[in-house]
């Protein structure tokens, strides 16, 4: 019925395939975008500046969904049970399964606070070895990315938190903060591929530099003589003014020799996944 | 109202990401990118530069939360992310449920691929382990189980407004 027409000189017929307004407009919309992004991951600090009134709506907005996602987990349990009981208010025993349900749940939140108060009371512990000024923080969230490990935490500059304070855990050194927002901060775990600090072997007092390397950290520079075993403990070494000394990093399981180089794998003490409680420190000094 | 939904339904996938709300203790934890399933299912039905703009967002939205030096990082892996999987799509299509679980899992490896290749350029990562890789393949599958159950209520959400 239709045909295209014939280009007299090849003989070839013409592509019917155009480009649309519409679709030359997406491809304009994607280049737009496109360079944006690539401007924004060649000039992060001026694009955070530009963007920091945007930053404090959209952390004020998040902060809380994420308190709300917070309470949503704490009476997860409570929701389903109420649930329950309502579709059973017609039956003839459903006065008596409520109660029994009501006091499950009771345990449940009892059980949820009981745990808190352990996690408290070791976070403490750890609070009262430490000889410096120190903030309590939450943590509210974290890095969607496979690859890095941040925090974020419920406590900001308006709490006497900066940037390159280290934080703790009740079972170790977590990290230290990357950036400071007004009520919120976020830190960076130890084994983000970007973290290094001074760490030493706890028996031998072998010195070293513990880097992240995203899903654990390696004690590296220590030389093929020195004195490294697979179960060591691995502490801070309080130098560069990032950690007091002594805070437990994680304990070496495996050794890797390289020439006359040698790096330690170490499995680190905290596990950030889990982390609900932390200590960001404000003031350095020695452990008492 | 869809629009509104829509908006809704991202900010949720946003707010479970960055909360971790579902996190599988694997390999120091795996997680799906549930945004990254909702950028895949707009840009099915609506194009790629919608996928861009809504992986924009997201990726720009993360970066402000984590802040420097991510911010430009992370917008630039969503924008990719959400653009690039449905711009490819006549290469992955294979059938048409497949292709939604296949989007799901490029667009994740992809996201993942950006932050750990310019972090590479940056010198803020020593090199590949193959724990990283593992756990990057491993959100990329999770998030390609997840992608065509987004993607039907992506769609049945378009039919009922």
């Amino acid at each position: 019925m239709f045909e295209t027409p014939k280009n007299l000189t090849t003989g070839r017929r013409k592509s019917r395939r155009r480009i649309s307004p519409r679709m030359a407009w997406e491809f304009a919309g994607l280049a737009f975008l496109g360079i944006l992004a690539t401007i924004m991951v060649a000039f992060p600090g001026a694009t955070l500046i530009i963007l920091s009134p945007l930053r404090g709506v959209v952390t004020g907005v998040w902060r809380a969904g994420m308190y709300s996602v917070d309470a949503v987990r704490g009476v997860g349990t409570g929701g389903v049970r109420m649930l329950e009981s309502s579709a059973q208010l017609a039956r003839e025993n459903g006065e008596l399964k409520k109660k029994l349900e009501a006091s499950v749940g009771v345990g449940v939140m009892r059980e949820e606070e009981m745990r808190e108060l352990v996690r408290l009371r070791r976070l403490l512990g750890l609070r009262e070895t430490l000889s410096d000024r120190w903030v309590s923080a939450r943590v509210i969230g974290g890095d969607p990315s496979a690859l890095f490990s941040t925090l974020i935490l419920d406590r900001g500059g308006e709490d006497g938190v900066r940037e390159g304070q280290p934080v703790a855990a009740s079972a170790g050194a977590v990290g230290r903060i990357l950036s400071v927002g007004q009520d919120y901060s976020v830190a960076m775990w130890l084994c983000d591929p970007r973290s290094r600090i001074a760490a030493y072997v706890q028996r031998t007092r072998v010195l070293g530099v513990l880097a992240g390397t995203g899903v654990g950290c390696e004690l590296r520079y220590l030389s093929a003589g020195d004195d490294v075993a697979v179960g060591d403990r691995i502490l801070t070494a309080g130098r560069g003014s990032v950690f007091p000394k002594g805070i437990l990093v994680g304990t070496v399981t495996e050794l890797r020799k390289d020439g006359l180089s040698v790096s330690a794998v170490v499995a680190p003490a905290v596990n950030v996944r889990k982390l609900e409680e932390v200590l960001v420190i404000s003031r350095t000094g020695p452990l008492r | 109202m869809k629009k509104l939904a829509q908006v809704g339904l991202f900010a949720l996938a946003l707010l479970i990401d960055s909360t971790r709300l579902i996190n599988i203790p694997l390999w120091g934890g795996i997680h799906p990118l549930l945004f990254s399933a909702v950028v895949v299912s707009f840009a099915v039905s609506a194009g790629a530069f919608t996928g861009g703009l809504w992986g924009f967002i997201g990726g720009l939205s993360f970066g402000l939360l984590a802040g420097n030096p991510q911010v430009g990082l992370l917008t630039m892996a969503g924008f990719l992310s959400g653009s690039l999987p449905v711009l490819l799509r006549p290469l992955l299509f294979w059938r048409r449920w497949t292709s939604q679980v296949v989007l799901g899992f490029v667009s994740v490896l992809l996201f993942n691929l950006v932050v750990f290749m310019v972090s590479v350029i940056r010198g803020e990562t020593n090199g590949f382990s193959w724990l990283t890789g593992l756990r990057m393949t491993s959100d990329a599958v999770l998030t390609a189980i997840i992608s065509p159950m987004v993607c039907a209520g992506m769609a049945r959400l378009e039919a009922r407004h």
